[in-house]
Order: structure tokens, then sequence, then C-alpha cells
């Protein structure tokens, strides 16, 4: 665990810099944890680069990183509010977060954006996802899926 | 997440939803969140969705995903005349599991761990998976003509985020002996279908409650509440070990310790905790916190029972009992998790199940025992028929 007033550097894919609360990044990211943990950041000189995240979405995962470290305290409905504000980014947005989510393993914002989705499609009837996710080929033979939905009509 | 917030987001997560459902990886997270009802249903969305849901690499997902207790299974006492098991939801609103009930005349449940119980019936004990109905009795340690020499007591491990399935723990000693020295065995559901013995011999308190193990981080621990001792079992060194500190002693003595169960160890929030009377009326809840040198108690919460307003009409019973001198008319059932470092305390007072949020000492009725027609539940009140005891259950697809 670093000081809490150090900075890291952080280099989007575009090689624009980002300079942030060390303890923000170290608290969230499995990744840049492990980087300072085994010493091989260089408080002088290096500065980490992250190739496949874009300059926006770096900025986006930087602000949800130092929200939560600053407000974890908050209460869960003010919190809930802030994330459901937060994910309100286009379509490609989504998956690029989710993306640099993934890469940088910040398991809370994997986690919410995850919930999301799943929140979309939870409780749904079987013809509702396919028309959501645009399931055109089911890959059922017409005998099966006539099968299914004479034996389980309330999926449907 | 708030309703506007949802609508809002509905339509820019459609479109990344479709490139998620084209990525095998992505798909799976999204679907081993989602509740096991919703996950049968959707094995019928495509054949892609079902040989997913099918895979071995989902009910790993699956076991990996944290989970809050949402249901929690209720054990009559042991001198009910109904043995049955029953469960209830901590809020009927997220109601959407239903366990499968085990078919077994008698049987209790011993303890529960991350989604896999210890059930004993008249006989045999049990592995139970209530997600999916399955169950296996346990191979019994002892050769059949020596069992009955012995006094032992199961306890369960399980935790897949930390080992591969399930490890029993089986501590025994010789009846009538004069020794009270206990031993240890250990058995493996991943390594095969034997029992081993494990570290030496060693003496405990008397009342040390070897059939109520609760599972935490590594170790199984054991409570005495009478000497206000614990002592557990390291699964990786395989032994049981007496280095934890002493539980903190009462402000008050208080009589009639044999009334209901009066302190509880529970994991909640990342933390072993206990909780117990501290005197008549208040509850302490205290945290485990270690760090590399020692390990110590940390008071948490403090509850004066009277002043829940909630409460008053236990303060009334509390009076009423005591007239009578039928011990105390609240129980602590369990310690659950119920958010962000948050905590509930779940008590059982006469006729009613009650949820009492720690963060800002607010109560709920969960269960009301009056309300249950035509259910043994009803007959039973504290003090009077015995105690309840509770266990916290999570959705989980593991083996038996």
């Amino acid at each position: 665990m670093g000081s809490p007033l150090k900075k890291i550097m952080l280099c989007s894919s575009e090689k624009e810099i980002f300079s942030v609360e060390e303890q923000v990044m170290v608290q969230h990211s499995v990744i840049i944890n492990n980087m300072i943990e085994d010493g091989s950041y260089n408080y002088e000189e290096s500065k980490i680069p992250l190739d496949c995240v874009d300059s926006k979405t770096l900025k986006k995962v930087i602000d949800y990183c130092t929200y939560h470290t600053h407000h974890h305290n908050d209460n869960q409905e003010d919190l809930e509010a802030w994330d459901a504000q937060f994910l309100n980014v286009d379509s490609n947005g989504l998956y690029d977060l989710l993306m640099a989510a993934n890469y940088l393993e910040i398991r809370n914002l994997l986690d919410l954006i995850y919930r999301t989705i799943k929140n979309m499609i939870k409780g749904k009837k079987i013809d509702e996802i396919r028309r959501i996710l645009n399931i055109k080929d089911h890959g059922f033979t017409p005998e099966e899926e006539e099968q299914n939905r004479k034996e389980y009509p309330h999926f449907y | 997440m708030n309703q506007s917030g949802e609508q809002r987001n509905t339509k820019l997560i459609r479109s990344t939803m479709e490139v998620i459902e084209g990525n095998d990886y992505l798909l799976t997270q999204i679907l081993v969140r989602l509740p096991l009802r919703d996950v049968k249903t959707f094995k019928r969305v495509s054949k892609r969705w079902r040989s997913l849901i099918s895979a071995p690499y989902f009910r790993h997902c699956h076991t990996t995903v944290k989970r809050r207790i949402s249901c929690l299974f209720l054990n009559p006492p042991v001198n009910s005349p109904h043995q049955e098991l029953n469960f209830f939801y901590l809020d009927q609103k997220t109601a959407s599991f239903f366990p499968k009930i085990l078919d077994l005349p008698r049987s209790r449940i011993s303890q529960s761990c991350n989604g896999l119980m210890l059930v004993q019936s008249r006989s045999d004990t049990f592995i139970y998976n209530p997600t999916t109905g399955h169950k296996k009795p346990l191979p019994s340690p002892f050769p059949s003509f020596d069992e009955s020499r012995f006094r032992y007591y199961y306890s369960l491990a399980f935790d897949p985020l930390r080992f591969l399935g399930y490890k029993l723990i089986c501590i025994y000693h010789r009846e009538y002996s004069k020794e009270d020295s206990y031993r240890t065995m250990i058995y493996s559901s991943e390594s095969g279908a034997f029992w081993k013995h494990c570290g030496s011999s060693f003496s405990a308190p008397i009342n040390m409650h070897f059939a109520r193990g609760v599972y935490f981080k590594d170790s199984v621990y054991w409570i005495d509440t009478e000497s206000k001792t614990t002592l557990r079992f390291d699964l990786n060194e395989e032994l049981v070990k007496d280095d934890m500190p002493p539980l903190p002693q009462q402000h008050h003595q208080h009589d009639a310790a044999g009334y209901g169960y009066r302190w509880v160890l529970a994991p909640a929030c990342g933390y072993m905790n206990s909780v117990g009377f501290d005197s008549k009326y208040r509850i302490s809840i205290f945290r485990l916190k270690e760090d590399d040198y020692s390990s110590r108690w940390v008071l948490m919460h403090s509850v004066d029972l009277r002043r829940c307003i909630n409460l008053r009409t236990i303060y009334q019973i509390i009076i009423l009992k005591n007239y009578f001198n039928l011990g105390y008319a609240c129980s602590i059932l369990h310690l659950i998790e119920d958010g962000e470092d948050e905590m509930t305390l779940l008590l059982q007072i006469p006729n009613k199940v009650i949820a009492l949020r720690l963060k800002d000492n607010t109560c709920d009725d969960v269960l009301d025992f009056t309300r249950v027609k035509g259910n043994f539940l009803r007959y039973c009140s504290p003090g009077f028929k015995g105690w309840y005891r509770a266990f916290g259950f999570i959705e989980s697809l593991a083996c038996v």
C-alpha cells in the first residue's frame, strides 16, 4: 500500500498521460496493485502503458476509481444512483469500459457492468431475450423448438 | 440501481449486449449472475446458450461469483417433536430461490457453508445441496464394529474461491474414557474416499460446541459459550489450534446461561464476528481483527434491545418471563451481511423472527410464526419449547 499522496502515471493508447493518486488505482485495479507491490513501477520515470485503453475510456475508469475511493462511506442508494449515471454512456463506450475494466482487473467496475447487463435480461421470457439480443438463429430444429414451446409455454 | 437510470441505459446497453452475446466468456459472466430459475429457462434461448450453461466452466464460474444470503433455513429445537427443515426469505420481494427440501424424516441441519449443508438424519449424516437437491451420505470414519465406542462430531468446509471440492473434519473422543483428549480426522472430496488422521490429540473445554462448526477462511471454528473460548481447525496445516484471543468478557454476570443461543460466531463482511448477550438487554457484536502479529476482538456494535422502539414488546415479554423465571425471551439466530460492509442481526422472539439492521438499529419482522397456519412453526415459542437455529443459504451448483 502506498501513501495517499503519491501519484502514478497512466498512458492511454493515444499516448496521453494521466496522473492519478496511487491509492485510487491500487485499491481498485488488481494489475496496478501487483505492479506497485512487486516494485516494477518506478516513481521517477515509469508510466504504465495501457495500449488497449483509449483516453476517453481511461478518463472514465479513473473517474470511477476516484469517486469510489473517496465516497465508499456514502450510503448505498447514493452510490447506486452515481453508478447508474456513470454508466450512461454510448454503447461503444460501455463495451470499451468493460474491456478496460477487464484488462485492468477492476472487479467492482466489472461487476457493476455485468450486473447492469444481467438486470436487463433477468426474469425475461425467451422471445424477449432473442429480441433484445437480436438472436436470429437459435440453432434448434423446428421440431425441437416446437417441442420446447409446447412443453414450457410459460418460458416463451 | 434506480429505475430511471436503468431505463436510460436500456437502449445503449442493448447494442453492447449484441457484442457480448457473441463472446462466450463475457456471456458466461453475465449468465452466472442470474438467478438459477432464469438460467434454467435460458437454456432454451439457443443451442449455443444451452451448451454454455451446461459446460463445466459455467458451474465453475457460478461458484466464484459472490452471493449474499437471501434465504435462511430454520431448524426447530432438538426437543421439538417436529424436526422438519423449513426456510424463509429475508425479503419476500427478492424471493427467487426455491430450495429442494430434503426428503428425510427427522433430519436436521448442523452446518451450512457456501451453498452446501451438513444434514443429520436419525442414522446418517449427509452432504446436501438444496439448490440441486443432491445428497450423499458421509463415509464413516470408523470401522462399523468400532463406531459405538466413540463420540464424534462433523464439520464442513466448502469454499470454492479457496480450494477445490469440500472437506470434512471429524472430531472424536472415546466414550466413557477418563481422558478428555480429542482426536481429528479429515476427509477431502477431491483426494479420494477415505478419512485420514491428522494433528495430535488435544484437550478442549467441556462445553466446546463441536457439533456446531463455523467455517471461515481456511479454518473451522468452534465456541464454548460458557468458558468464552474458541478453537479452530486450520485446513492448511491440518491441525486444531488454540490461538484465538479470548472472547471479551461480559460487563455483568447473568444467570440462566443455558437458555437460548447466547453467543454465536458468524463470518460477515470479510471478517469473523462474534455476537452475544452482554447483559440481559444488551447484545454486543465483536469483529476479529488480525495483523501479522496478533488478533483481537474489536467491538463493532452494542445494541440495547430496549432502545429499539420496535422491540418494546420484547421488553415487556422479558419482564413477564423473568417473573415466571423462564429465562430469556430472545435468542440470537444469525448475523449476516446485508450490504457493503453492513450487518443484520436475526433474532428470535416469541412468535417471530426479526431482522435488526445494525447500521441504524431498525427492525423488521421477517417471519411471523402465528401466520404460518397449520405449520409446526407456530407451536414453538422461545424459552418454552426451545430455540431455533438458522442457517444462511446461497445458490450453488456444486457437486456433493
